[in-house]
């Protein structure tokens, strides 16, 4: 009889977790994803212009570790550049822009977490806790339309090397980290701006844009003629997060 | 370099050796093209001195900053300057920015990490609520943590000396150590706050008896709760018998702490509460501390006790107000409801007995609901004993008494005016009679309103004078006061009967006014109905301002100047009783105006608008008395003549009847028939009558009776022979036509030979008319009648021609045919008979009356 108690509690405790754990998070929320292009996209479009806005972010971070002077407020916004540029979001299918967005948010999620830890030693900053929130919620969305056009047969591309590699931030210094790290959010904040441009030249309807634009079919015409051109774009994936 | 001895549990020992000697070491010098920096990520305390050396490499016009602020350092060799920064503040938690940039390039940079001075820890206590555990605390201070991983937040551990056993805390203001299972007595507690620069510590002693802070008792009931009294008990949680407490008990009302005790008790408590009031809610707020060394007490634990309710403890005050009328008492009953001190619990009901003194058994039992504060009650002119007993749910108050005897509500006192201040009235009254229970002065609250709101205070038998105030008292409103003294019997005796204000005003309205008697040279005002009761002072008199074209005013009044400017004769009349008043001295046919106001000890009442009288033409009276009785007479004289117009009119000059105008001619159009026409008496040879001088008893005969006759077999003339008809009223030999149509008394006499027309038919019922007027009124109704009723086609109605008389008609014919001289004769009246009686008419005792009837073409004789 205890022993039954104490299955059953296991068997609690491990369901609980798991309803607790990200893949089922992915899958409740695969369960809610609205089936309505036009929401998703009026959705991911607020929700990319909202997080464009660098007073969300990038100037709290720059008032706590007193950033905030002529010099060095110049050197913050010389924007990382290990994010993907406009135009090369703007060069992808659908299906590989949204997974490049994706994938590309994932690995601020990670960079946050680490300028958390190095730079705050773990104090609370509420603007980051939004940011990070609103970052998940623009994920939750993007696998939601992307779930959506793969139903509309539009056939999912593999994604390009993605940007999660090598990017801790520098230990070298504590002053470096902290250029780094307003660098980074500068940059985050300009990514974001790129994929609210691109998504508002998204049409508002499915059907009528299967293709992304004149310059993709050139873009993928140039690159299964000349494969090396890979290494001239704009921003290297491999080089996404330094 | 120094090396530091630093043991917690040897305090006394610690010591820092000296600095060792400086050692000069040659490192390699750095590059020209390398900008570097030193140190990197330094941590100081806020108020030290750093020093920073910086190798611009190559580049020139460098500029370096802390934070904003430029800084300028020394220049030891080409490229390598050093900058002295002497007593750094804390700016924040993520450093203080040293950087050297070039045009706004950025060279290198380092951050100086400035750590607040670790404070000593303050207020360091320790204590313990259950022998088990010592809670111990403290103030921390300041935060002393950075955004540096070399400096978090500082820790603080706690040492016993005693023991030798340290705790890390992990609170940086709390921290618990558990009391060993032998209960050492003394603790010796050496705190220390530490982070990476500096080390702090405080020290405290004590005997563990000594810091007890009970927790809050708990499990508190009260028991036996009854009206005065309540048994309360607690228990102490947690400290078991190690230590005798005292517990300290407040008892509450809504106001006030009314009882504080202090016990003693080991776990459990208990404490009997007394002298408590019945039906009230108390406060009872306890908590308890170590009885041998008070180092804290609990917290204060609050309860709620309701007592038990009791009866009530004290008759209610009671008054009344007698109505006599009809041969009965109309009492109504006023109480005051009883304090809550004294009603015990929620009163629930009042009980009036009243008993007939007169025959001392019977009774008359109310029972009012509260929250009443009076009844009403209707008792023979007998004197009854009235007991009023307020009653909650455990039993009744004491009875209160009054008497209502057979005079009460008749007394008549004379009012007597008093003068009222804003702080009340001053009432005295002289006593009635010696033996007295006391005096009740009552009065209304609101004097005005419908509803009297009986107010009264008692006042000894040996006072003859009280203050009565309140705050309803309004300025301008009379109030009443009547005294009465009351009887050991309880009897209440008007004594005196007082009206007056706490403030006279000016009144508020004026009188209405009326001009009665205008003459030429006067005129009277009144005003009777004026109520002065309703006003806002006491009446003094009027003012009667009368405005005319004179300029000057008349020796008994004054000229006053009116809000509008202009001026009036103002004549005073200073007894308010008096509500006439005779203007005089005036000029015939001129224009006054008046207005007559009333005033009070505070004023005029306002003035309003101004009655306009013109006096008399100055011979107007005597035209009067001339004309008047003229007109009379001539309208008496023309009524008289009206009402006797039909008289004279009958007895002069008769109507004839014009055929022609008759409303039979419109009925005769109507039927458009050939055969009827217009008899006109002119047109006709009249029959010839032969008048016989006959015997009583004679009949007439009726010629050829049911049987047409035709024109030839007409008699022309025909001779009618008529006698005397059987209810002829002239005894003697007479000539008479009568036309029994006329006659009601032929008819009423049953003799008369008239058409015995039966009730039976309707159509053909045609009633005696006593003149010829309704004669013609009726045919005028029946020809509407026929006409709206009856089918055109139906409609017979027959004229009887007019008889002529034969002293006024066809002379000759008379002359001529009359066999006899005829001794009288006179005019008789006239007939219409309906068609329907176009047969042959027998009267009763079978005489024939003469008729001739008309119509068509039917003639009978």
């Amino acid at each position: 009889m205890r022993a039954q108690l104490t299955w059953r509690t296991l068997l609690s405790l491990v369901l609980g977790l798991l309803l607790l754990s990200p893949a089922v998070e992915a899958a409740v929320a695969m369960c809610r994803c609205s089936n309505s292009y036009t929401q998703l996209l009026g959705q991911l479009r607020s929700q990319a212009n909202l997080m464009k806005d660098t007073s969300c972010l990038l100037e709290p971070f720059i008032r706590l570790q007193g950033l905030d002077t002529p010099v060095l407020r110049e050197s913050c916004m010389k924007c990382s550049r290990a994010f993907p540029s406009e135009d090369t979001l703007r060069g992808l299918s659908r299906h590989g822009f949204l997974q490049t967005v994706s994938a590309t948010l994932n690995g601020i999620l990670h960079r946050l977490a680490a300028l958390q830890q190095h730079l705050l030693k773990g104090k609370n900053m509420p603007e980051m806790q939004v940011a990070t929130r609103n970052i998940q919620g623009v994920r939750n969305n993007i696998y939601c339309m992307s779930e959506l056009l793969t139903n509309c047969s539009e056939t999912p591309e593999p994604l390009l090397p993605g940007p999660r590699a090598t990017l801790m931030p520098s230990t070298l210094n504590f002053f470096k980290s902290k250029l780094e790290g307003c660098q980074f959010l500068c940059g985050y904040h300009r990514f974001m701006g790129s994929v609210g441009q691109v998504f508002g030249e998204w049409g508002n309807s499915l059907s009528r844009n299967r293709r992304h634009s004149p310059r993709q079919a050139l873009h993928k015409g140039a690159r299964r003629a000349r494969p090396s051109r890979r290494v001239k774009r704009p921003v290297p994936r491999g080089q996404l997060f330094r | 370099m120094k090396s530091t001895v630093d043991d917690a549990r040897f305090p006394e020992l610690s010591f820092s050796s000296n600095w060792s000697p400086w050692e000069e070491v040659h490192a390699h010098t750095p590059e020209q093209n390398t900008d570097l920096i030193f140190p990197r990520d330094k941590l100081v305390e806020e108020g030290s001195n750093v020093t920073f050396c910086y190798n611009s490499g190559i580049n020139q016009n460098i500029s370096c900053y802390l934070d904003r602020e430029l800084i300028h350092g020394e220049q030891l060799y080409l490229n390598i300057f050093t900058f002295k920064l002497n007593n750094v503040p804390f700016i924040r938690e993520g450093g203080t920015n040293i950087y050297c940039a070039v045009n706004y390039t950025i060279k290198d940079g380092t951050v100086l990490f400035v750590s607040k001075v670790l404070e000593e820890p303050k207020d360091f206590s320790c204590e313990t609520q259950d022998f088990k555990t010592l809670s111990c605390s403290w103030d921390p201070g300041v935060d002393t943590g950075l955004f540096f991983d070399g400096q978090p937040s500082q820790h603080y551990t706690l040492f016993e000396s005693f023991s030798g056993k340290k705790k890390f805390c992990e609170h940086n203001n709390q921290c618990n150590w558990e009391i060993s299972r032998d209960l050492q007595e003394t603790y010796n507690f050496t705190l220390t706050a530490e982070n990476y620069l500096r080390k702090r510590s405080v020290n405290t002693i004590f005997n563990l008896t000594h810091r007890v802070h009970p927790k809050a008792p708990d499990s508190i009931h009260f028991n036996n709760v009854g009206a005065t009294n309540a048994t309360m008990t607690w228990k102490m949680p947690a400290l078991g018998n190690y230590s005798t407490l005292l517990c300290q008990i407040e008892l509450h009302d809504k106001e006030n702490m009314r009882q504080e005790h202090n016990v003693s008790i080991k776990v459990n408590g208990e404490f009997l509460f007394s002298e408590l009031m019945p039906d009230t809610a108390y406060m009872v707020c306890i908590r308890c501390a170590n009885a041998k060394h008070v180092w804290k007490w609990s917290k204060w634990v609050t309860r709620t006790l309701i007592t038990a309710e009791a009866a009530p403890s004290k008759a209610l005050d009671v008054w009344r107000k007698v109505k006599p009328e009809k041969g009965l008492h109309h009492v109504t009953l006023f109480w005051k409801p009883l304090s809550k001190f004294h009603a015990n619990g929620k009163i629930l009901f009042y009980n009036i007995v009243a008993k007939d003194l007169d025959k001392k058994s019977e009774l008359k039992l109310q029972s009012i609901p509260a929250p009443a504060n009076g009844t009403e009650l209707t008792l023979d002119q007998g004197s009854y004993q009235i007991q009023v007993t307020a009653n909650n749910s455990v039993g009744a108050s004491p009875a209160s008494e009054i008497v209502i005897s057979g005079d009460s509500g008749n007394e008549e006192v004379e009012e007597q005016k008093i003068n009222g201040t804003k702080d009340g009235f001053l009432i005295s009254w002289k006593p009635l009679s010696e033996d007295r229970a006391g005096y009740v002065v009552d009065w209304c609250e609101h004097q005005r309103n419908l509803h009297c709101e009986l107010q009264w205070k008692n006042v000894g038998p040996n006072t003859t004078s009280t203050v009565i105030s309140s705050d309803a008292f309004r300025p301008g409103i009379r109030y009443n006061f009547r005294i009465y003294e009351l009887s050991t019997e309880k009897i209440a005796y008007l004594v005196e009967n007082k009206i007056g204000y706490t403030q006279e005003l000016a009144p508020s309205d004026s009188p209405q006014v009326k001009a009665i008697n205008v003459t030429s040279h006067s005129f009277t005002l009144s005003w009777k109905d004026y109520d002065t009761e309703a006003q806002r002072g006491f009446i003094q008199g009027y003012r009667v301002c009368l405005k005319s074209k004179a300029t000057q005013c008349h020796l008994d009044s004054v000229a006053e100047l009116l809000p509008d400017n202009s001026t009036c004769c103002e004549h005073a009349i200073n007894n308010p009783k008096q509500k006439i008043f005779l203007v005089e001295n005036l000029q015939p046919e001129s224009f006054y105006e008046f207005f007559v106001s009333s005033f009070t000890s505070a004023g005029k009442s306002p003035i309003g608008t101004f009655t306009k009288v013109t006096t008399q033409d100055e011979h107007s009276h005597m035209l009067m008395h001339i004309i008047l009785p003229m007109v009379l007479c001539v309208l008496l004289i023309a009524v008289m003549c009206y009402w006797k117009s039909q008289w004279v009119k009958e007895k002069c000059y008769p109507d004839i009847p014009d055929p022609y105008k008759s409303s039979i001619l419109s009925l005769i159009k109507s039927k458009e028939s050939p055969h009827l026409r217009i008899m006109n008496v002119k047109d006709c040879t009249p029959d010839t009558i032969e008048v016989v001088n006959k015997s009583e008893g004679t009949k007439t005969q009726f010629i050829g009776i049911e049987k047409p006759l035709t024109e030839s077999e007409f008699p022309k003339p025909a001779n009618l022979y008529l006698l005397p008809a059987q209810d002829f009223c002239v005894p003697g030999p007479c000539i008479s036509f009568v036309n029994h149509t006329y006659s009601e008394s032929a008819c009423d006499s049953g003799s008369c030979a008239h058409t015995p027309v039966p009730d039976t038919a309707p159509p053909c019922h045609l009633e005696l008319l006593a003149s010829p007027d309704n004669l013609l009124n009726t045919l005028e109704k029946t020809h509407t009648d026929s006409l709206g009723e009856i089918p055109a086609g139906k409609i017979s109605l027959n004229y009887v021609s007019q008889l002529a008389s034969p002293m006024s008609g066809d002379k000759d014919s008379l002359l001529i045919h009359s066999p006899v001289p005829v001794l009288c004769s006179e005019y008789k009246m006239q007939m219409a008979v309906p068609s329907c009686l176009d047969s042959p008419v027998l009267s009763e005792n079978g005489s024939l009356s003469s008729m001739t009837l008309l119509g068509q073409d039917k003639h009978y004789h």
